[in-house]
């Protein structure tokens, strides 16, 4: 049986991903889904939600989950990845009042091109993606990336300005 | 002596953007600060700072952070702080610059057409502000220096 693992974020409701979630779940009560979908309108009855989820009930979910699903926020992109699970997210859309900004489209748009990140713009594209969830392929294992490298680089070296700053002669 | 670090970040993604940095930080006497009550688990419980979580729209929030976080920031008297976001970051790095720390603005990964609102402030505030996009970076004049990712 599979388990899906839904996450909106820590800032704010997305009763829209969640309305979607939720009627696909009544149609297909085969599949296991757990919710932390924050504090909204939309009272979900056919999947088991929490406002939040612990770092012990999160981790141990995200480890035995077969599908992430998520808004298109980069705590979702990078759980995906360090858990290594398919991840389909669905951008928060302002006009919709859904967030202050479209920076989930772009955040969308760009990490998409990853393994194993899908992306699903509306409820048809949702739903066609979770039909066929069983077939996503898993993002591949995490390395070090040389952008990964620098930024670390450049942190301690910023640091270390510090240090010669206040040890004079040193 | 160690140079002293804290390390701010809201919880959720710009808290997990931190912690894919948080090799950087090894040797340094370091203090991590986010929105979540408890310690998310990293380095000692001593070690680590409840702030409260705001944003513009919530104003009376936004003044007990600043007060929260001034009284942080004169505790600790950090000689570095970095921040990956968002305002709770930005509010540490603001009484870091008036107490005379060396602060660094890392904009979240998550803002790649935009900087976000608080980096768009953190520019004229800290030390030195990076973008996560190289595109970003030629646009806005923002350094860049490698990504999370």
């Amino acid at each position: 049986m599979s388990l899906i693992l839904l996450t909106t974020g820590t800032q704010a409701p997305f009763d829209r991903l969640v309305r979607v979630v939720d009627r696909w779940a009544a149609k297909n009560p085969d599949v296991h889904i757990v919710g932390q979908i924050g504090r909204g309108n939309y009272r979900p009855r056919h999947i088991e939600t929490k406002p939040f989820l612990n770092n012990r009930e999160f981790r141990s979910l995200a480890h035995d989950c077969t599908l992430m699903l998520a808004h298109a926020g980069m705590g979702s992109v990078l759980s995906a990845l360090e858990y290594r699970k398919p991840l389909v997210m669905m951008p928060r859309d302002p006009q919709q009042g859904e967030c202050n900004s479209d920076h989930q489209f772009g955040t969308a748009r760009r990490m998409a091109t990853l393994p194993g990140v899908y992306c699903a713009y509306n409820a048809a594209q949702l739903i066609h993606r979770l039909d066929h969830h069983r077939q996503l392929n898993a993002p591949e294992a995490l390395q070090q990336s040389q952008r990964q490298q620098e930024l670390s680089q450049f942190i301690a070296g910023f640091i270390g300005r510090q240090t010669q700053q206040t040890a004079p002669g040193g | 002596m160690d140079t002293k670090v804290l390390a701010v970040a809201s919880r959720g993604g710009h808290w997990k953007q931190l912690m894919k940095l948080e090799p950087a930080f090894r040797g340094c006497d370091i203090r991590f600060a986010s929105t979540s009550h408890d310690n998310p688990g990293v380095g000692k419980t001593s070690h680590y700072f409840y702030l409260p979580d705001a944003n513009r729209h919530t104003p009376l929030n936004a003044l007990w952070l600043l007060c929260t976080s001034a009284w942080l920031v004169l505790r600790l008297r950090p000689d570095v702080i970095i921040s990956t976001g968002a305002l709770p970051g930005l509010s540490c790095i603001l009484w870091g610059r008036l107490f005379g720390a060396r602060t660094l603005w890392i904009d979240s990964i998550a803002h790649a057409d935009q900087m976000s609102l608080s980096g768009r402030v953190a520019r004229y505030v800290a030390t030195t502000t990076l973008s996560q996009w190289p595109d970003l970076s030629r646009m806005t004049g923002v350094e860049y220096r490698g990504a999370v990712l």
